[in-house]
C-alpha cells in the first residue's frame, strides 16, 4: 500500500515536469514569435517611413506641360510641377493685379480684361492638371515602391515584402496653411490699387501659402513650402487635420496638396502587419516674384504748330535732332500789318541735342524721375530689386541715336530657369529674340508729368518778310512736353509705353 | 531528487536558451533601429563624405555595454543618382549565457532611404 503510494507521487511529478517544460518551451516560442512580429511591425513602419518620404520627395518630378503664356516659366525640360507651380500663379497673380490697377485709373484698354482673364484660366488649367497628376495612384505607388521593393520585413519572414494597398487610393493635405509659399517678393512689386496676402520670414517676404487672396475677382491660393526645409514625415493627427476632403481651404479653386499619406501591408501566411506615414514635399527651390520675357518700352513724338498771327496755319512732325524747317512759305499778311509775304523758319529738335537718353529724356524743365515712377514699378514686376537710381543710370549711359524714338527697356539672363534678371536698354535693332516689340500695349494712355514750357530754347525761329514795310516782325517759340503712361498687363510681355510728346509752338507776325 | 535534477536539466537549458534568444532579438533590433537612424541622418546630406560623417555620428552615438561590445558602420552607398542613401551598420553582442564556440554574435542591419537634401530640379 505504501509502495504503490510512493510510485504514484514519482509519476505525478514526472508529468508536472514534462507539462511546465512543453509549457516552458511553448511560452518561450510564443514570446520569440510576438517579439519577431513586434519587430517585423517595426520594419513595416521603418519601410513605410521612408517610402513615403520618397514619395514627398518625387512629388516635384511629378510635371505637366507649361501650355500657352507660361513657357518661360517652365524648367528646362519645359514643364511645371511643384516647384515652379507658384511661379506660374505668380505670373498670373502680377497680370490680374495690373488689371486690377489700370481699372482703378480707368486706363483699360481694350484687349486687357481679355488678356487677363486667359493668363487666369491658363493658370488654372495648368494647377488642375497638375492637382490630377499629383493625386495619380499609378505614380505615388512607384515612387512608394521603390524604396518598398528594396527593404523587406526579413522579421516576419523571407518572403514578406511591404506594398501598397491596391484598392486604396492616396490622401492628401495642405499642411502648415498660412506659412510662407516658395515665392518671395518686395512690396513694391503689387501695383497700386492690388492686394496680396504676405508672410515675412527671415527678414523676406513671401506670398502666403493657403491663403485665398483676390485680384481682378479671382482667387490665388499659392502652395506652402518652408524655406529651408527638407522633405520630412509628419504626424498623423496633423495631416488628418489639414485633409483637403474633411477640412477644405475656403475659397480655393482646386489647392494643390504638398503632403501625402500612404499605408503599406507586409504579410505571411501567418501575420500581416499594416503601417501608414505622412510626409510633407519641399522642392527646396525658392522664387522671386516675376514677369520674365516682359519690356517696357519708351516712345518720344514731337509735334511743330506754325502759327501766323496768331492764327495756326500748319502742323508738322519733327525730327530727334537739331535741323532747321522752312513750314511758312510767302504767307501773305495783311495790309494793315504792312502786306507783303511771310517765310516762318525755325530751329527745331534742339532738345535732343544730348548724347544720352537721360540728356534727351530730361532736356525740358521738371523732375522727370516722377515719369519713371509708373515706369520702375513695371519694371520691379520684372526685376524686384531695380531701384531709381539704377534705372537713371541705366538711360543715362544709354546713347541716344537720332534715327530711334523707341527704346526698349528688358530684362536678360544668364540661368537657364531665368531668376537672375538685369534690366538693359537699346533700340530695335539689338532686341533679344523673344521680344516682340509690335506687342500693343493693352492700357490706355494717361499724363503722368507735364515738362515746363519754354521761350525761345532750346528750339528757336525766325522769319522773313517780303514786299512789306519790314523785313521782320515779332516772332518766338514755346516749347514744351507732355508725358504720358500707357500701362501694360504684361500678358503679351508688354508691360507698357512710357510717351515722351515734345511741343514747339512756332510763331510769327507781321512788324 | 531525480526529478528535481531532471527539472534541471531540461528547464534550466531552456530558459537559458531563451534568455540568449530574447538578447539576440532585442538587439537586432536596435541595430536596425540604429542603421535606421544613420541612413536618414546620412539622407539628409549633400554628398557622400557628409552622409558618412552623419551616419558615423549617429553610430558613435551608441551606448556600448556588457551585451553590446560595439556598433560599427559598415558601409555608407550615397548614390544622388538614383537619389539613395544606403547604410549598413553592425553590432557585435557578447550572449549573457556564453556557449561553446557561440558566445557572441555578430548583427547586420540595412537601411535604404531617399536623399532629401536634392533641390528639384531647375
Amino acid at each position: 500500500m505504501r509502495k504503490s503510494k510512493r510510485r504514484s507521487q514519482r509519476g505525478a511529478s514526472i508529468i508536472l515536469i514534462a507539462a511546465l517544460a512543453i509549457l516552458l518551451i511553448v511560452a518561450v516560442y510564443l514570446a520569440f514569435r510576438f517579439s519577431m512580429i513586434e519587430g517585423g511591425s517595426n520594419e513595416v513602419r521603418n519601410v513605410v517611413d521612408a517610402a513615403a518620404l520618397n514619395v514627398s520627395k518625387k512629388a516635384v518630378q511629378i510635371k505637366v506641360p507649361a501650355g500657352t503664356g507660361y513657357q518661360e516659366l517652365a524648367d528646362t525640360s519645359g514643364m511645371v510641377g511643384l516647384a515652379n507651380i507658384n511661379r506660374v500663379w505668380g505670373k498670373a497673380y502680377l497680370i490680374n493685379a495690373n488689371l486690377q490697377s489700370m481699372q482703378s485709373t480707368g486706363q483699360v484698354g481694350q484687349n486687357a480684361s481679355g488678356n487677363a482673364e486667359e493668363a487666369y484660366q491658363q493658370a488654372q488649367a495648368i494647377n488642375d492638371q497638375l492637382a490630377s497628376s499629383l493625386m495619380n495612384k499609378q505614380a505615388l505607388d512607384l515612387y512608394f515602391n521603390q524604396v518598398a521593393n528594396n527593404r523587406a520585413a526579413r522579421m516576419l519572414g523571407s518572403d514578406a515584402t511591404v506594398s501598397t494597398d491596391a484598392n486604396k487610393s492616396w490622401a492628401t493635405a495642405m499642411v502648415n496653411r498660412g506659412d510662407e509659399s516658395n515665392l518671395s517678393l518686395l512690396p513694391q512689386q503689387i501695383p497700386p490699387g492690388a492686394k496680396a496676402v504676405t508672410v515675412k520670414r527671415g527678414g523676406k517676404l513671401f506670398m502666403a501659402g493657403y491663403t485665398p487672396f483676390q485680384a481682378n475677382n479671382h482667387p490665388f491660393t499659392f502652395t506652402t513650402f518652408h524655406i529651408g526645409e527638407m522633405p520630412h514625415l509628419c504626424g498623423d493627427s496633423y495631416f488628418e487635420q489639414n485633409r483637403n476632403d474633411t477640412n477644405p481651404i475656403p475659397e480655393a479653386r482646386n489647392p494643390l496638396p504638398n503632403a501625402f499619406e500612404e499605408s503599406g501591408q507586409a504579410g505571411t501566411s501567418q501575420a500581416t502587419v499594416l503601417a501608414a506615414a505622412c510626409a510633407v514635399a519641399n522642392p527646396m527651390r525658392s522664387y522671386n516674384l516675376a514677369l520674365p520675357h516682359c519690356y517696357v518700352s519708351v516712345t518720344f513724338t514731337n509735334t511743330a504748330q506754325w502759327f501766323v498771327e496768331g492764327k495756326q496755319v500748319k502742323t508738322t512732325k519733327y525730327g530727334y535732332e537739331p535741323q532747321t524747317y522752312w513750314e511758312v512759305k510767302q504767307y501773305p499778311l495783311p495790309p494793315a500789318k504792312g502786306g507783303g509775304k511771310l517765310d516762318g523758319y525755325a530751329s527745331l529738335g534742339n532738345e535732343y541735342k544730348h548724347p544720352t537718353f537721360w540728356g534727351v529724356f530730361s532736356s525740358l524743365p521738371g523732375d522727370h524721375t516722377v515719369a519713371l515712377i509708373p515706369v520702375l514699378q513695371r519694371l520691379q514686376e520684372i526685376c524686384p530689386n531695380f531701384t531709381m537710381n539704377q534705372l537713371v543710370g541705366l538711360l543715362t549711359n544709354q546713347p541716344f541715336d537720332p534715327n530711334n524714338q523707341t527704346y526698349y527697356l528688358y530684362p536678360v539672363y544668364n540661368t537657364p530657369d531665368l531668376v537672375d534678371p538685369q534690366i538693359k536698354c537699346s533700340t530695335p535693332a539689338n532686341l533679344p529674340g523673344w521680344l516682340n516689340p509690335n506687342a500693343p500695349t493693352d492700357g490706355t494712355p494717361l499724363s503722368v508729368m507735364q515738362e515746363g514750357v519754354q521761350t525761345d530754347i532750346p528750339n528757336y525761329d525766325w522769319e522773313n518778310i517780303t514786299g512789306g514795310s519790314s523785313p521782320q516782325g515779332p516772332h518766338w517759340t514755346k516749347v514744351s512736353g507732355n508725358i504720358f503712361w500707357s500701362p501694360g498687363t504684361g500678358y503679351n510681355s508688354c508691360l507698357g509705353t512710357l510717351y515722351v510728346t515734345r511741343l514747339t509752338q512756332c510763331y510769327f507776325n507781321g512788324p | 531528487m531525480i526529478e528535481t535534477m531532471t527539472a534541471f536539466l531540461i528547464l534550466i537549458p531552456v530558459g537559458l536558451a531563451a534568455f540568449n534568444l530574447f538578447v539576440l532579438v532585442s538587439t537586432t533590433q536596435i541595430n536596425e533601429q540604429l542603421a535606421e537612424t544613420a541612413s536618414r541622418a546620412a539622407a539628409t546630406k549633400g554628398d557622400q563624405q557628409g552622409a558618412l560623417n552623419a551616419a558615423q555620428d549617429a553610430v558613435d552615438h551608441v551606448a556600448t555595454s556588457n551585451v553590446i561590445q560595439s556598433a560599427a558602420l559598415e558601409q555608407v552607398n550615397f548614390d544622388p543618382v538614383a537619389g539613395f542613401v544606403n547604410v549598413t551598420t553592425t553590432m557585435v553582442v557578447k550572449l549573457p549565457v556564453p556557449l561553446p564556440y557561440f558566445s557572441e554574435a555578430n548583427c547586420r542591419a540595412n537601411s535604404i532611404q531617399p536623399i532629401v537634401s536634392t533641390p528639384a530640379p531647375r
